[in-house]
């Protein structure tokens, strides 16, 4: 390992949380007491809803009541049934480490020799060189020198993530495939983790890691994706998990068996279009032999690689979050560049979704019902906006609806980062999380609009 | 039926169902309650606590910026023409007798009318104005009323408890009037009245102290009340003061 990585892995903040022995992830007592006031207060604030609701034969008012159900049905499920599945012997089966790397000349070298710092020492480390032309052809070929375990693929012509990722699939020998973002840094004990998760249940066909940010640090932008980060992945994909129904298992760092994803990789290289690549891959591995179809229809769209992997993942498979299988990520820290990689997101999200909502309803009923709801929201948030913030004050005169939805959603994120401070002592970032639901509600959300106007165009990128 | 259009139709439901649940926010009216109607009247009957009386009054009218009604007997305003002026240009002024008498309990029909004549003219004289607004004292009026302030100049008469009478194209016209006493009712007790087109009059006179009357309105006015004064009730200018 060189000095540069040394001094970079020094200088990360390390995650702070721990898992209990019965696989739980750890908080104090305290946190327990806060958790039970915060849920009996927003249960109660649900049934008074519901009741007037009723009461006023008002659907809007029913469907107000939707938003914090689902949310409440994440946190609590996510608190009480979420077991980290890392449960299993580790073994020492042949794995697949595969780096899709596209003009990553600057941590390259960082990323790469993370991996070799591995516990797990079985592996081979696929780098995949999607046409670089900033120079990170050459440091590749000097780290080969360095790790004779390490094979680089170089592209003469930037081809796209999809067959970056195939390109390491097909050159892989083993039954168990890796997947890392080529700016994301991988914890010691993460493969090591991956793979008592794939021994513990063999029906296990993807994994997910649990993505924490590096630059969180660096400006207000960051640390609110970084309690963004934690509450998508120790909250949402939690209690996903918990059902074996992860819908999007992210490209940072992703796992896949090989029999979970082999007869679909042929349909997803073949994609046009490129967004959520890891999403599609997921939803294919958890869905049924109908869905494993419609998988293969919507292969053909380069847009998901993420969401298309884990989807192809959930057709006959599970797809699990282990929360201490830590990989450190970068986000973005520049307004433009996070809207840009939002709208790719949104892009592949809905896309993916489109496919999988046909096979959806046949999963556990709570977990559909988190899927259906979530679909639904990412078209109608903006409507629900425009209703509390424009027509509720300028035409009913009533500015105590705005108020209790700014009111409601502070509240509700407080509680949610002041959860990720109670599972990481460490952390500096928690109070964020009302200004990145602001951001969701008022900037994110409006994204499916551009993102369904430009759905036949191209965007690579990890962010 | 090909595959995707199974997704197509499992996404159009979704869709449709979030835009179904989503656009009664949309066809929402305002939600607007009118407010009830308050007609606050006062009467000045005899000289107990005159002057100082009308002035808290006035000032306290002018503290919660209201409009009211407040009517004088002649022969107080003779003794004390400062109580007329003192209200502000919101505040009607009306006339209720020269000597606050039963015109019921007078026999003789010019007696009758010089009492109303000459407290209405005590009125006009004390406070510098051209007043059209009358209340019989004890709200007690026979048939003759109307022929009474027809002939005093009077266009508007607050004297029963269930109606008041507005001169209109030669002849008076009775409109229902909704009427309580001040001292007996509760602001609340007028937060809780159906709201109806029926104005509706809460009446004092000088033997209430100001103090319960500021807390009163201060109550009246928590809820959803419009005050008003005789002039707004009828649609006529019932005060014109000098200058106008």
């Amino acid at each position: 390992m060189n000095s540069q990585t040394s001094v970079f892995l020094t200088n990360v903040r390390k995650s702070g949380q721990r898992i209990s022995k019965d696989g739980r992830i750890q908080v104090s007592r305290k946190a327990w007491t806060v958790r039970v006031s915060a849920f009996v207060a927003a249960s109660t604030m649900i049934a008074f809803n519901v009741y007037l609701g009723l009461t006023l034969n008002d659907v809007f008012v029913v469907y107000s009541t939707l938003l914090p159900i689902e949310s409440l049905l994440y946190v609590v499920i996510g608190w009480l049934l979420y077991r980290n599945p890392a449960r299993g012997t580790v073994g020492n089966d042949l794995v697949t480490v595969v780096v899709p790397i596209y003009n990553q000349k600057s941590v390259i070298e960082i990323v790469i020799d993370a991996i070799f710092r591995s516990t797990y020492k079985n592996i081979e480390i696929i780098a995949v060189n999607d046409g670089s032309s900033d120079g990170t052809k050459e440091i590749l070929d000097n780290l080969v020198r360095r790790y004779p375990n390490l094979r680089v693929i170089h592209k003469e012509v930037n081809e796209g993530k999809r067959r970056a990722v195939a390109a390491g699939f097909y050159a892989s020998k083993s039954n168990y495939i890796v997947l890392i973002d080529s700016d994301s840094i991988i914890d010691e004990h993460a493969i090591e983790q991956v793979m008592k998760t794939f021994n513990a249940d063999t029906k296990v066909g993807a994994i997910v890691g649990n993505a924490k940010v590096w630059n969180s640090e660096k400006n207000i932008l960051t640390r609110c994706q970084d309690a963004w980060y934690d509450y998508s992945f120790n909250i949402r994909k939690a209690t996903e998990s918990t059902f074996g129904n992860v819908l999007c298992c992210s490209g940072c760092l992703a796992a896949y068996r090989r029999e979970a994803i082999v007869h679909y990789i042929p349909y997803w290289v073949k994609a046009k279009l490129r967004d959520s690549e890891d999403r599609e891959l997921t939803s294919y591995v958890i869905s049924s032999s109908l869905g494993k179809k419609l998988m293969e229809s919507m292969a053909q769209y380069d847009d998901a690689e993420d969401r298309g992997l884990t989807a192809q993942a959930l057709t006959d498979w599970k797809s699990v979050y282990v929360a201490d299988a830590v990989i450190y990520t970068d986000v973005p820290e520049k307004l433009k560049v996070f809207l840009k990689q939002q709208k790719r997101w949104k892009k592949g999200t809905t896309r993916v979704n489109f496919f999988v909502s046909a096979f959806f309803w046949r999963k556990h009923p709570i977990m559909s019902l988190i899927f259906y709801m979530d679909f639904m929201m990412t078209f109608t948030t903006p409507l629900i906006i425009v209703a509390v913030f424009l027509y509720a004050p300028l035409v009913l005169q009533s500015y105590l609806i705005p108020a209790s939805f700014i009111g409601g959603s502070l509240l509700a994120s407080l509680a949610h980062g002041a959860d990720y401070k109670f599972r990481d002592s460490t952390t500096r970032n928690w109070f964020y999380k009302p200004l990145m639901n602001l951001i969701t509600s008022f900037m994110i959300s409006w994204l499916i609009i551009p993102a369904l106007l430009s759905y036949r165009k191209n965007e690579w990128g990890t962010r | 039926m090909k595959l995707v259009h199974l997704a197509a139709i499992s996404t159009s439901i979704v869709v449709a169902l979030g835009i179904v649940m989503v656009l009664p926010a949309f066809t929402r009216t305002p939600h607007y309650t009118p407010p009830l109607l308050v007609m606050l009247s006062f009467s000045v009957v005899d000289n107990t606590n005159v002057p100082d009386w009308c002035n808290d009054l006035s000032s306290i009218f002018k503290k919660y910026g209201i409009k009211a009604t407040v009517f004088f007997t002649g022969k107080v305003v003779d003794e004390h023409p400062e109580c007329v002026t003192v209200f502000s240009n919101n505040i009607d002024i009306g006339s209720q007798t020269y000597n606050y008498v039963d015109l019921t309990e007078i026999p003789d029909y010019t007696v009758q009318l010089e009492e109303v004549r000459n407290g209405k003219q005590a009125v006009d004289y004390a406070g510098k104005l051209y007043s059209r607004v009358f209340k019989a004292p004890y709200g007690s009026a026979d048939e003759n009323i109307y022929s009474l302030l027809s002939r005093s100049d009077i266009a508007a008469d607050f004297s029963y408890d269930d109606k008041y009478n507005k001169y209109y194209n030669g002849q008076f016209i009775r409109f229902d009037l909704a009427v309580y006493e001040g001292n007996s009712s509760s602001a609340d007790f007028f937060h809780k009245l159906t709201v109806s087109e029926t104005p509706t009059v809460i009446n004092f006179d000088n033997s209430t102290p100001v103090e319960q009357i500021d807390r009163f309105i201060s109550e009246l006015k928590s809820g959803n009340v419009r005050f008003v004064n005789a002039s707004e009730v009828t649609s006529i200018d019932l005060t014109i003061r000098e200058g106008e």
